[in-house]
């Protein structure tokens, strides 16, 4: 640490200390609860299509919200893609050097159990805690896995059909974003009745872009760690 | 009241586990610590009630980016201009996923 780091030091400091002294009145300052909130949301659970009071909020009543976040994460997979190498396949390409045991053996016993809980939480999202993010955080952690024994995994799958992964969480809340308005709807209003299995397409949509996405972005991470 | 001895210890490791990923200068040892955090806040969650949020943190928070942090920690420890403990960090990964890159 040079001497001349110290004032900039000082002041990183007093600028945290005032953002952590802001968060803290804000935090302190806001409402106890939001009881009335709550009400609303049960009272429109019924026209939900689902049990789950989170997987209601997250893909019903804040759709908007959600459809953003996965843009988000398209975003920051495209950005690293063009930024990358043009060559994705060297986390395969190097599958013929040896691989530890340990690894070996933690991918064969893990991978099989990540894909079938990701399946479970996708499902029991609509009952209860789980759904499209935990699913596919769960598919890219089996994914990075692979990847890590050099079996590589979207490396694999030709680029169109990756890039329609990517964008499969973002399209499926445009194809029902969309139909909405076609029929007279509010954006992303889901007609009651098929709430339910709108829900579960788009969970599946969201689960395929972000286990594809989150997976992209480790492969390309490699890509570039490879070719140095 | 094990429970909220519990609670009390989780708060304490995890602020101890932030200040030691931020202030550590061995930047493998930072990864590691921030993975160990991220599996910690996982715990936090669930003592919170969110088993759904503990699912994505330990996934996403600690598996997931600890991955990537370690990449980069690997390829920022190869480049000589950084002068923090290089030896430490190529120690730790040591080239085992490289056999092409620099010894």
């Amino acid at each position: 640490m040079t001497r001349s780091a110290r004032p900039l030091r000082a002041l990183a400091a007093l600028a945290s200390l005032a953002l952590g002294a802001l968060v803290l009145y804000a935090a302190l300052s806001l409402p106890p609860a939001q009881a009335e909130l709550s009400a609303a949301v049960d009272e429109a659970m019924e026209r939900s299509g689902v049990t789950h009071r989170v997987t209601a909020i997250l893909l019903g009543f804040r759709g908007w919200d959600t459809c953003l976040e996965v843009t988000v994460l398209l975003l920051a997979v495209l950005g690293i893609a063009r930024a990358g190498p043009a060559s994705e396949r060297s986390g395969v390409d190097r599958a013929d050097r040896a691989i530890e045991p340990p690894l070996a053996w933690l991918v064969r016993l893990a991978v099989p159990a990540l894909v079938l809980g990701a399946g479970h939480v996708l499902l029991v999202g609509s009952s209860g805690p789980g759904g499209a993010f935990q699913a596919g955080s769960l598919l890219a952690a089996a994914s990075v896995l692979l990847i890590l024994a050099g079996h590589g995994t979207v490396q694999r799958i030709p680029e169109p059909a990756r890039r329609g992964l990517w964008v499969a969480g973002v399209g499926a809340f445009v194809v029902a974003g969309g139909l909405a308005l076609l029929r007279g709807r509010l954006l992303l209003e889901l007609p009651p009745a098929t709430a339910g299995a709108w829900m579960l397409g788009i969970e599946v949509a969201l689960t395929a872009a972000i286990a594809t996405g989150l997976a992209s972005l480790f492969a390309a991470a490699r890509a570039v760690g490879g070719s140095r | 009241m094990p429970d909220g001895l519990f609670d009390l210890v989780l708060a304490i490791l995890l602020t101890t586990l932030a200040y030691g990923t931020l202030t550590t200068r061995e930047l493998f040892r930072a990864v590691v610590l921030f993975i160990a955090f991220g599996f910690l806040m996982a715990l936090a969650w669930v003592r919170l009630a969110a088993p759904d949020l503990a699912l994505a943190e330990a996934a996403i928070g600690a598996g997931l980016t600890g991955a990537l942090l370690l990449d980069a920690a690997r390829q920022v420890g190869d480049d000589p201009s950084d002068v923090s403990d290089v030896s430490d960090v190529s120690d730790a990964s040591d080239d085992r996923d490289h056999p092409g890159g620099p010894a």
